[in-house]
């Protein structure tokens, strides 16, 4: 409703565009304009709303390709009409209390290339999205601080007798494409591949890791209820083997004991 | 308006791309102008760099999302967020643009003009100094470049007029701004600052478009060297009043070379004690 809404469907949809030139009337009722709103819109020049329309897409362009900066170069080589479909497609929400501006629209895009891009491309768009989330993550953030000023003992025996639990900055994502094949987005081969994400308090701020169907099961099960020696019980085979991981992965801030 | 805001001198709008160029040739740059979105909520590193930074340069939060403009009231958690922020470097004032971003519905990420009415004027007066009130420093509020020039009953700059005169928020005058609008909708930017209450006017904002040819319009980029129209309208206004902080912005199009930024700093920084030698000293 209002003159605010108006100009903004006129700068977001084509359809409302028209309808300014053509049925000024059909806008007025829509947006339940006065006849003084509906002469500001009317007597304004063209050009300045198609320049503006214009700008409208490219700075969802810029803000999206910097929260995806990888995904949205590759796309914009290797399918620019699909980055055209979603700058044109896309008017992005009025969000309430959106903290990060712009990430819910790129999650839009992560979407819309998992139905119509190349699966490649796809599998790295949501790992992207994936590191991203955990970037600015204040959980993630505040346990690798917490983490890094004091490191907690991580030997075996110091996690044998209390529940284990996963940090608040680790997270795990298994893709169907490799990821760390170092080929461009749209070209990396076919391959199960799990990978942690790790929030650290340092340079750099996020590392990922490949890591094998042993370790996503440990971690599966690291669940804050078990303690470390149920959870290398659990696992069925080398228990020893085990809890040697999960110190590993403890003292590197993965995991951690849960104090009571 | 308060009259004793702090001589800023001539600052460097800081982003990423540039980090290097400040750090290095900080001795230049008198002041930061900081992206207030880019901070707020940002990771926990990016808060201490930016500490840092304060410890070394005058910081000003410069915000692009609060849509002051917008029907509804600011997002209070924005607002407490902002007013930490500023507490945090210790900024003298904190800035934003008379536009509006978002509707209940859309976000368009970009500064849209506003119905120029008298009455909006005096509403969005009011709501900016409730947001000054609430955040505690001075308020600056910008002029936006805009495309669409609505058929309003007042404009521009009897709408900032109105607006000025129903707060005591001070106005960040964007040079760059005025000239593009006023060569796009034909006006005289001389007569423009002549008709709105220069004395308000706190601090400049100096950047460089893109020419418009055949029809189309100019285009505030933010990535081209200020222009000599622009540097003459700072001229006609530092002829007309005391202002307290010039800022070179530059978004996009970094140049390779960061002596020709530097050398708009320094130009802005002769141009600002050339008008009022006393200015520095308060
Ligand atoms: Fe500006």
């Amino acid at each position: 409703m209002g003159v605010h809404e108006a100009l903004a469907a006129v700068l977001t949809c084509p359809a409302s565009l028209t309808a300014l030139r053509e049925d000024p009337e059909r806008l007025r009722r829509e947006h339940d304009l006065t006849e003084a709103e509906l002469a500001m819109l009317v007597g304004a020049p063209h050009v300045g709303y198609t320049t503006t329309a214009a700008r409208v897409r490219s700075k969802l362009g810029r803000l999206v390709g910097g929260l995806l900066p990888a995904t949205t170069a590759a796309l914009r080589e290797s399918d620019p009409a699909l980055w055209e479909t979603f700058l044109t497609g896309t008017v992005r929400q009025a969000r309430e209390g959106e903290r990060i501006i712009g990430l819910e629209d790129a999650e839009l895009l992560v979407n819309l290339l998992a139905e119509r891009a190349a699966p490649p491309l796809a599998s790295y768009a949501r790992f992207e999205l994936a590191r991203r989330r955990l970037l600015h993550d204040g959980a993630a953030a505040g346990a690798a601080r917490a983490w890094a000023a004091s490191p907690e003992p991580a030997d075996a025996a110091a996690l044998r007798d209390v529940p284990v639990a996963v940090s608040a900055a680790a997270r795990v994502a298994v893709l169907d494409h490799d990821v760390t094949s170092g080929e461009p987005p749209h070209r990396i081969p076919a391959a199960r591949t799990p990978m942690l994400l790790h929030r650290r308090w340092g340079e750099p701020p996020l590392a990922a890791y490949r890591v094998g169907d042993g370790t996503l099961a440990l971690l599966a099960r690291c669940n804050g209820r078990h303690s470390g020696r149920q959870v290398a019980e659990s696992m069925g085979g080398d228990r020893r083997a085990a809890e040697d991981a999960l110190s590993r992965l403890a003292a590197r801030g993965i995991l951690h004991a849960v104090r009571r | 308006m308060r009259s004793d805001l702090p001589y800023l001198g001539s600052g460097l709008g800081y982003r990423p791309e540039l980090s290097e160029t400040i750090t290095r040739a900080g001795d230049r740059i008198d002041w930061l102008e900081v992206i207030t979105e880019n901070h707020l909520f940002a990771p926990a590193e990016q808060r201490e760099h930016l500490r840092e930074l304060a410890r070394r340069f005058p910081i000003v939060p410069h915000g692009v999302e609060l849509s002051l403009g917008s029907p509804r009231e600011p997002d209070g958690e924005y607002l407490r967020a902002l007013a930490e922020l500023v507490d945090e470097v210790d900024a003298p004032w904190f800035s934003d643009h008379l536009c509006f971003t978002r509707t209940d519905q859309v976000a368009l990420g970009l500064l849209a003009p506003l119905p120029r009415t008298r009455e909006l004027a005096r509403d969005l007066a009011r709501k900016a100094q409730r947001i000054q009130d609430s955040v505690g420093v001075p308020f600056l509020v910008e002029n936006i470049t805009y495309y669409v020039d609505l058929a309003t009953p007042i404009g521009e700059a009897q709408f900032i007029t109105e607006f000025l005169e129903h707060c005591d928020c001070g106005l960040l005058l964007d040079l760059a701004n005025l000239d593009i609008n006023a060569r796009n909708h034909g006006f005289d930017p001389i007569g423009f600052l002549d008709s709105i209450p220069v004395e308000r006017v706190v601090q400049v904002h100096l950047a460089g478009g893109i020419d418009g040819r055949g029809g189309e319009l100019s285009i505030d980029s933010h990535g081209e060297s200020v222009p000599e129209r622009v540097w003459a309208l700072l001229t006609e206004l530092l002829a007309r009043t005391r202002i307290r902080a010039t800022l070179v912005e530059r978004d996009q199009n970094f140049p390779d070379d960061p002596a020709e930024l530097l050398a708009e700093v320094d130009r802005a920084r002769t141009a600002l004690l050339g008008a009022h030698p006393a200015a520095a000293i308060r």
